[in-house]
């Protein structure tokens, strides 16, 4: 699978389709998204319904230093520098994790559900209300960020920096899965309370998680607004989550390549949908909230310390 | 004078109207089997999850060493070296053997955070780990799941994992419970060998197991230590005979 992704830009260039490269970049990205929640959702057991906010974050972390380097103000802030962009988009998102995780974490199940669900809400009225930056209606990315040796209006080279983050996403998580902190995860989710009775900080453990997930994300987020070029506070909206909720579960939670399986799925539905309906988006949401109750309800159970 | 290893200083604790705790004083000496015993209903594990850090007693004291641990977190206790075996046994179900023993020994051995080599190349970790279920019998069945040991194996299981943590004081809520005959007495046995090495608060209703392990024996009734003494003066001692050693025949 990964092999094919690899190839892609060539296999598009050859049957002359440079929409599946399209495809294909967003594809790669909502991976890394979804791969950044299954460190939470997957091997933590921790259903985080407010993930999308992270992607707004990043995305927001490329398109307001451009919006400035272009139009003036804030001199601190304008830049046109991909490497301050991705910068900014991991910090910013790895900071706002910290915040809303050692908040959030304090609750469990369904309030872990519902607190992070307004924590990105949150990010989604923040961003709406920010009308120097377009308000409701976005930003369009005047420039792309400026990296050395790379240029990202070149769709191929987008491709590439994006799929070998990807790939970069994907070995941390294996490696991370089979390390002390992938079994102390695994720990906390199974058994939280006797982890503490052997010593184990779990919320530490989480909250490392959490914000390990909201820079990934938040980078993904960088790399998707240099994509579409065009970014709206819609991109965090609670549905966004939802459907990298979606990806996560249907790739299965806690498998490595899980994310890369379920935004593949997520794409091709969406394509299949859009094509038969304008519609599309009201059987495609069913889908997602069924996909997310079933989630929410094995969850429950699963922490409802009712096993012996 | 000595502090001894943990001490209770007027514990109260409530659930609503009922008292589930009421002024609690016991002290564990450092080396010694102590026995806790009393009626089901007693309070004797809500005892031990007070002395264990997951519950907060609403008033009174607790000590470890000498340092008052009453407000401190229930991992931080366990890193100070307390090691609990639940009532209910509770491993992580879905988790092999050797991963919850691993879990136990990673504990003590500084930072969960690593995330790039893996746990089974740390041969030191590993080792320990191994070592652990060793000691209680379970080296045979360390890569089966959890959840598919017997009833039996997962009390071992239990108490591996209070021992992997190297603790200072055991905290042992009826380790017996549920076992056959023969069960029970390959754990008395594993008891007997660890009582010269770590000093054991042991909750228990088994009394043959509590008079052949047992230094000292509480007799905890209603939320009250009733009596404290050898199991030679606890066993002639009228109160609690009248209280709770006359009903040896009714099961608990
Ligand atoms: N979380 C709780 N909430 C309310 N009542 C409880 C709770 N835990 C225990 N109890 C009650 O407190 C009493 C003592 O329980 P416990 O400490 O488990 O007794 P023992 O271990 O001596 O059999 C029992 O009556 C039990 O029902
Ligand atoms: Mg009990």
């Amino acid at each position: 699978m990964m092999a094919a992704l690899a190839l892609l830009p060539l296999i598009a260039q050859l049957a002359h389709q440079p929409f599946w490269l399209d495809l294909a970049t967003r594809l790669v990205i909502l991976a890394m998204a979804a791969a950044s929640l299954n460190i939470i959702l997957g091997l933590g057991g921790l259903v985080s319904f407010g993930h999308a906010a992270f992607l707004g974050i990043g995305a927001y972390a490329v398109g307001i230093p451009v919006h400035h380097s272009i139009y003036g103000g804030a001199s601190w802030l304008a830049s046109d520098n991909g490497l301050f962009h991705f910068a900014l988009a991991v910090g910013a998102g790895a900071l706002f994790a910290l915040v809303t995780g050692a908040l959030s974490l304090r609750t469990k199940g369904v309030h872990f559900i519902m607190i992070t669900m307004a924590f990105g809400q949150m990010i989604y009225y923040l961003l709406e209300s920010l009308e120097t930056y377009g308000g409701n209606d976005g930003l369009t990315l005047d420039v792309r960020s400026a990296l050395p040796g790379i240029d990202l209006d070149n769709p191929a080279q987008l491709y590439w920096l994006a799929f070998v983050i990807l790939a970069g996403v994907l070995v941390m998580t294996w490696r991370l899965r089979d390390a002390r902190f992938g079994l102390a995860l695994a720990g906390a989710r199974e058994n939280a309370r006797r982890m503490a009775a052997l010593g184990h900080d779990v919320t530490r453990i989480r909250l490392a998680a959490y914000v390990l997930a909201g820079a990934i994300c938040a980078l993904a987020g960088a790399l998707m607004a240099n994509s579409t070029a065009f970014i709206t506070p819609a991109m965090t909206s609670w549905p966004r989550s939802g459907e990298l909720m979606f990806m996560v579960i249907l790739g299965g939670a806690g498998r490595i390549l899980g994310p890369v399986l379920g935004a593949g799925l997520f794409v091709l539905l969406e394509e299949a949908l859009s094509s038969f309906t304008t519609y599309w988006h009201l059987p495609f949401g069913l889908l997602l909230i069924l996909a997310a109750l079933w989630q929410a309800g094995v969850f429950t159970t699963r922490s409802g310390g009712a096993r012996t | 004078m000595n502090d001894p290893l943990l001490r209770l200083d007027d514990l109260h604790k409530s659930f609503g109207g009922l008292k589930v705790s009421a002024g609690v004083n016991l002290a564990v000496r450092a080396g010694e089997t102590h026995a806790l015993i009393g009626p089901n209903g007693a309070g004797k594990t809500t005892l031990i999850a007070q002395i264990a850090g997951e519950l907060r007693p609403d008033a009174g004291k607790i000590f470890l060493c000498g340092r008052d641990i009453t407000r401190l977190a229930a991992h931080k206790r366990a890193r100070l070296g307390l090691g609990r075996a639940f009532q209910v046994t509770s491993p992580m179900a879905g988790m092999t053997v050797l991963d919850n023993a691993l879990l136990a020994v990673m504990a003590q051995m500084g930072s969960p955070l690593r995330m790039w080599r893996p746990v089974r190349g740390e041969a030191a970790m590993v080792e320990e780990a191994r070592a652990a279920l060793a000691r209680v019998g379970l080296a045979e069945v360390e890569e089966e799941k959890a959840r598919d040991l017997s009833h039996g194996q997962r009390r071992q299981l239990e108490l591996a994992m209070a021992l992997a943590g190297r603790p200072r004081l055991l905290l042992l809520d009826e380790p017996m419970a549920g076992l056959g005959p023969r069960e029970s007495r390959d754990m008395v046995d594993l008891l007997c060998g660890l009582k010269d090495h770590y000093a054991i608060l042991l909750v228990e209703h088994d009394m043959d197991a509590v008079f052949a392990l047992a230094d000292r024996i509480s007799v905890l009734v209603a939320g009250a230590i009733i009596a404290t003494g050898t199991p030679r003066q606890i066993r002639a001692d009228a109160a609690v005979r009248r209280a709770y050693l006359g009903e040896e025949d009714t099961p608990c």
